[in-house]
């Protein structure tokens, strides 16, 4: 077996296990929020607190009505959440299961799988702030452009995939790469539009069009804003997951045997 | 169905061992953009943990490790479970592993005794109607009875390892890979314990077990495999070559 067909198998017998690492990921959520009564939902709290204070602020201060400004910032701020959460921690997902990986065979997939569902349960979760807040600003989304939501999303996600695998190979090889990652991360959030509405700095600014986050936001957030997003940003992403996904696979492939010496 | 079966080639293994400058991205950075390539190879070591390993294990071959200590009794344990691969060679194996190195590993402290049941069975390659199946048989070997319904984090540490002990015991895989044997909890349990694994080891078709008791090696070995600086120095009947490795020892 070459190293790309035991990639390939890497990566299938990883979804196969997918009642496992789905259920493992619940588990590792519950216990981060043992003790408290209402358990995950406290993140939810937070985020409605943070969302609430950050909108009346940032709203007067680039002058936009709440109206407008705040379901922008709260779908804009759930999905950065999740992606930063994902970025930021994906060294994590192998180091944590440093015990597991240099004492059971298991797909090297199963360990990304796992820490990306478990953002994905935390995004759910906040997910409730976006459902009051549609209620409350009566958003135009009971429409078909709900659905572009599905293949935004999956685009999306594909996106994330290989940049969080990428991150964390990288990160459990080089030590300091954590540090780095945590200071572009934070970087990125200024220069997205996330606090900010594209427009104020003109659509066409160099900021959001070389930015790939403002794509992802964008086709993610548009629809639950109840417009389409642009076929541009569909593009962009398709393009960046294609590349993306193949480059992050070569290099998966090529080094997915030093894993297991990586994360001491 | 094809026969259970285990078979390295020539295997080698060798890995790097990185002082703190090879895992620093910035000294990497830095060396690459002054073209220090020279410097790279002082960064890290190139261990051979196994060089030129060969042999091949049938159903039934009960196989014992013996060596010192570093001589790659766990590399070659690990390179058995999959968990490392080959640098050059080749392992080919038939049938369904189950590497015994550390029985708790796995165990979620805030789920109840029922649900770890289910979940380190998964993670042993069993499905959740196979643990369904098991779990009375894991229940009365236990005797912890109620306790069962309970987060495990409110067990005692006796009761933990009994627990996993019971669940890994619970159906022989078709390869066992042991490294030391496990003992679990009280006297009076280590008894009953000591009866369930022999009968686990003796249900699985290939056992691999590393052990620095001779006594163990014997009782439960057949064939035994002495591993010295990561060679093969010896491998054949088991009590030929304890008697040859306890000699080497003795002088």
């Amino acid at each position: 077996m070459n190293n790309h067909q035991a990639a390939r198998k890497d990566i299938v017998d990883a979804v196969k296990g997918w009642p496992i690492w789905s259920y493992m990921s619940v588990l590792e959520m519950r216990q981060r929020y043992r003790r408290s009564t209402i358990g995950p939902w406290w993140i939810t709290v937070s985020m409605a607190v943070f969302i609430a204070a950050m909108s009346v602020i940032y709203s007067r201060l680039f002058h936009q009505d709440m109206a407008t400004y705040v379901p922008f910032f709260t779908v804009g701020i759930l999905f950065w959440t999740f992606m930063s959460a994902c970025v930021n921690d994906a060294v994590d997902a192998f180091k944590h299961s440093a015990g597991y990986i240099k004492q059971m065979k298991l797909p090297y997939f199963f360990y990304l799988f796992k820490h990306i569902y478990r953002q994905i349960l935390f995004l759910m979760h906040n997910f409730v702030v976006y459902i009051l807040v549609a209620v409350y600003f009566q958003l135009p989304i009971l429409h078909w452009t709900l659905l572009l939501f599905i293949p935004g999303f999956l685009l999306f996600l594909m996106n994330l995939t290989w940049v969080t695998l990428l991150v964390g190979l990288l990160g459990i090889r080089f030590r300091d790469i954590v540090q780095v990652v945590a200071s572009c991360v934070q970087i990125t959030f200024f220069i997205s539009p996330i606090t900010w509405m594209p427009k104020l700095v003109g659509e066409n600014s160099l900021i959001v069009k070389l930015n790939p986050v403002s794509y992802l936001l964008e086709v993610v957030r548009a629809p639950l804003l109840g417009h389409v997003p642009s076929l541009q940003s569909w593009l962009v992403l398709l393009i960046m997951a294609v590349l993306g996904s193949l480059f992050t696979f070569w290099v998966f492939s090529r080094y997915r045997a030093r894993i297991p010496f990586w994360v001491d | 169905m094809t026969a259970i079966s285990m078979e390295l080639n020539k295997v080698c293994l060798s890995y790097p061992i990185y002082g703190s400058n090879g895992r620093s991205f910035k000294r990497n950075l830095i060396n690459i953009t002054t073209g220090g390539r020279l410097h790279r190879q002082a960064n890290h070591m190139v261990v051979d943990a196994l060089n030129e390993v060969s042999f091949t294990l049938r159903s039934g071959d009960r196989l014992g490790l013996v060596g010192h200590n570093g001589a790659g009794k766990t590399t070659l344990m690990r390179v058995l479970a999959q968990i490392y691969e080959p640098t050059r060679g080749s392992i080919e194996v038939c049938g369904r592993i189950s590497s015994l190195f550390d029985i708790e590993l796995g165990m979620d402290l805030e789920s109840t005794g029922y649900e770890n049941i289910i979940i380190r069975g998964l993670l042993l390659g069993l499905t959740a109607k196979k643990m369904k199946q098991l779990t009375p048989e894991i229940e009365a070997f236990t005797e912890m009875g109620d306790f069962l319904s309970m987060p495990i984090k409110t067990y005692s540490a006796g009761m933990m390892v009994r627990l996993a002990f019971a669940i890994v015991t619970a159906a022989a895989p078709n390869i066992l890979l042991m490294d030391e044997i496990i003992g679990a909890g009280d006297n009076r349990f280590m008894e009953k314990a000591q009866q369930r694994l022999e009968q686990f080891i003796h249900q699985s078709d290939i056992l691999v077990m590393a052990s620095h008791s001779n006594e163990a090696l014997k009782k439960f070995c057949n064939k035994v495999l002495w591993l010295e600086h990561g060679k093969v120095k010896a491998f054949g009947p088991a009590a030929e070559i304890i008697d040859l490795y306890e000699q080497a020892n003795h002088t």
